[in-house]
């Protein structure tokens, strides 16, 4: 029994080359496999339901033949059950075990021809049951496979060539029947073959077109696809290249950014060092030293030397003066020291931070909001020797979770320009408004930092790109400052924004970040 | 291969059976021409076709259904009469699908031949026997329009008749009768 084993996916894969010919016929046989088995299968309900119908044709036309007044089961009852069994039971079997093959279809041809035969018998030969002849003729076509005709066509001729001459009475109405009136009974059915077998023949030819323009269609695809992969491949090689070079510009970036930062800082932590320079070189210690010599001198003499001598006299009371003044001095250097270990401590937080970005973690901590302002102040220590007024605009915050080390670089970021801005004026006060306050965002609850000043103001034309990296309005900046700030502000889920009447009329900076809740501090934000 | 040429083999046995067994005929009539104007009431001037049916008989249905058209071709010339015979054991005659199907016949009389007297004497022993009197009430023809058991079509017992309704003689006089045994 020949077998099909045309599979369905005759796509062409990019190793192999392009075979028109053996795909559209790859592709042809998958289609006609298909229409085989589904018409196989549709031959079986067919067919099952044609035994159903003869069954009742008999039980219901002819249930008993008669002797006088004797009944018994008419044979048709019988021929129906059993050679309608049989009619059926082979193609049943093919179309469920051997779905589309060659065999089973030309199977299915006998069978429906017999059954035609069947069905005109049981139906007392009436002229409206030979329409099941033509009509399965037309059925049979769905295969559009012209030799199932053939042998369906060849089965009603064998019936009339053997009934003409064996029982011509049965099939002609005549004892002597001549060959030709087979040949006008058979003349019908070739009519109608004639017919099928050329529709048969043409959907074959459509369906090799088809078959040729998916083969076509699927190589078209392939190499498309093909190209895509190729396509895709080298987008992303370059990615990965850019990714490193982008890699490599945000490291530069980063390190421009850290050194920005401790630049920042260093000022604060210069100008806190050259205090206490200051202070130490001016220091009343020096008059000390020249007290203790000349007491050195009158040792010997000391009790009269300090009740007698003019000098004498007043060297106590100097001391104590003495005393007061390296006290105030001490607690200025010390307020200094304090300001140069907590500037050095920030630093030290701005490298430790870079480190650990560098592990993409988050430090998120529960803080007081107007605390981090005070740091940012504390370490622009440069505004208070710049005589700057500084006016605090707080509202009552509760604690918040924050990246406090962030918000300070930020902070320290905006107070140094403010600083800049307002020294940049050439009379009038300098002063600059800072404060914190509760905001609603538009994502919910917020934090939202302002840093103002009566400085040069900012054109309208750059408040647009002032967060640019690179753009910068300072003789010595570099622009890396507020692009660095708006970038953390980001990384927080936050905004920073600039307000400006103009030039001449200050700006104001401002420091929106939503508010974390604590369960999030305890989930690892970034995986390392 | 082989199942299916057995399968094809048992298909080929089965349907000749089938034709054999339809194309196998029932005994031929064997009564006397009667005086068909004393027990049949023949129309006169015009060729009386009786047939005689067994009333419960499948395979007639096809015979009734040629006379059917026999008599559409030939309304003016032909006088049909059948004869349905009673049994006792079967229900009444006229309660059968043939009788009303004779019934709705144009042209056709049914007439019960209770006892099935009249059918003996005219020698009917199968379902579907047909007698074909002429214009003078001379018997013509005797036997079967069917061609075979059960099976509708034109045959020569028809092409009999149409010859004697247009007052030609017919090629054969007899035929086969298809059908269920009278008695």
């Amino acid at each position: 029994m020949p077998t099909e084993t045309t599979t369905t996916n005759a796509a062409v894969t990019s190793e192999q080359p392009f075979d028109l010919a053996a795909t559209t016929e790859k592709l042809l046989r998958a289609h006609q496999l298909e229409i085989w088995t589904r018409t196989d299968r549709l031959f079986a309900g067919l067919l099952a339901f044609e035994w159903l119908v003869a069954m009742a044709m008999a039980f219901w036309r002819s249930p008993y033949t008669w002797s006088g007044d004797v009944s018994r089961v008419h044979p048709h009852v019988w021929t129906a059950v059993f050679l309608g069994a049989a009619i059926v039971s082979m193609p049943l079997f093919l179309a469920f075990r051997c779905a589309g093959q060659t065999m089973t279809r030309h199977v299915i041809a006998v069978a429906q021809m017999t059954m035609s035969g069947l069905l005109i018998h049981l139906g007392g030969g009436r002229i409206e049951m030979h329409f099941h002849v033509f009509g399965s003729l037309a059925f049979l076509a769905f295969y559009r496979d012209w030799r199932v005709l053939i042998t369906a066509s060849a089965v009603v001729a064998a019936d009339h060539l053997l009934r003409g001459i064996y029982l011509p009475m049965s099939v002609y109405g005549i004892a002597n029947a001549s060959i030709l009136r087979t040949l006008e009974h058979a003349g019908w059915v070739i009519f109608e073959d004639v017919f099928l077998i050329g529709s048969c023949l043409r959907a074959v030819r459509e369906m090799r077109r088809i078959a040729e323009n998916r083969a076509l269609l699927e190589h078209s695809y392939h190499d498309v696809e093909r190209k895509v992969q190729e396509r895709t491949a080298e987008l992303k090689n370059a990615q990965d290249e850019l990714l490193k070079a982008a890699r490599t510009a945000g490291m530069a970036e980063i390190a421009t950014s850290v050194l920005h930062n401790v630049g920042n800082v260093l000022n604060s932590v210069n100008v806190s060092a050259t205090v206490v320079s200051e202070k130490l070189k001016r220091s009343e210690i020096a008059t000390l030293t020249q007290v203790g010599g000349i007491m050195a001198e009158h040792r010997e003499d000391m009790d009269a030397f300090l009740t007698q001598d003019d000098r004498g006299k007043v060297i106590p009371g100097f001391i104590v003066e003495l005393a007061e003044c390296i006290g105030d001095e001490q607690k200025m250097v010390m307020a200094e020291v304090e300001n140069l270990s907590n500037g050095i401590y920030h630093i030290k937080q701005i490298v430790a931070a870079q480190q650990a970005m560098a592990k993409a973690s988050d430090f998120y901590t529960m803080v007081k909001p107007a605390s981090v302002l005070d740091s940012a102040l504390s370490m622009q220590s440069a505004i208070r020797t710049s005589e700057i007024e500084v006016v605090r605009n707080d509202a009552p915050c509760p604690d918040a979770m924050l990246d406090q080390h962030k918000v300070l670089q930020i902070l320290v970021n905006l107070l140094s320009n403010a600083r800049h801005a307002v020294l940049a004026r050439r009379e009038g006060e300098r002063r600059i408004t800072v404060g914190v306050s509760p905001a609603q965002l538009p994502d919910g609850p917020g934090l939202r930092f302002r840093v103002g000043d009566n400085g040069i103001g900012i054109a309208p034309e750059n408040l647009t790109r002032i967060f640019s990296h690179g753009f910068t309005t300072k003789k010595e900046g570099h622009g890396f400052g507020l692009h660095s700030a708006a970038n953390a502000a980001r990384e927080m889920g936050g905004e920073l924004s600039v307000d400006s009447a103009g030039p001449g009329k200050g700006a104001t900076f401002t420091l929106d970040l939503p508010l974390r809740k604590k369960v999030e501090q305890e989930i690892p934000c970034k995986a390392a | 291969m082989a199942a299916v040429g057995i399968w094809v083999i048992s298909l080929a046995m089965g349907v000749g059976a089938v034709w054999i067994y339809a194309a196998t005929p029932g005994q031929p009539a064997t009564g006397e021409v009667i005086h068909v104007d004393r027990d049949l009431s023949l129309v006169p001037g015009r060729v009386n076709v009786v047939m005689v049916l067994h009333p419960e008989c499948p395979c007639s249905r096809a015979s009734l259904s040629e006379l059917e058209r026999l008599l559409a071709r030939h309304f003016d010339q032909i006088a049909a009469t059948v004869l349905f015979i009673g049994f006792d054991t079967v229900s009444s005659p006229a309660e059968s699908d043939l009788w009303k199907a004779a019934s709705r016949i144009p042209g056709v009389r049914v007439q019960l031949d209770a006892a099935g007297d009249l059918a003996r004497r005219l020698g009917a022993m199968t379902s579907g026997q047909v007698f074909a009197y002429d214009q003078r009430g001379i018997l013509r023809f005797s036997g079967g329009i069917t061609a075979s058991r059960g099976h509708e079509g034109w045959n020569v017992g028809i092409d009999a008749i149409d010859a004697i309704a247009q007052s030609q003689t017919p090629a054969i006089t007899s035929t086969d009768v298809f059908g269920c045994e009278l008695w």
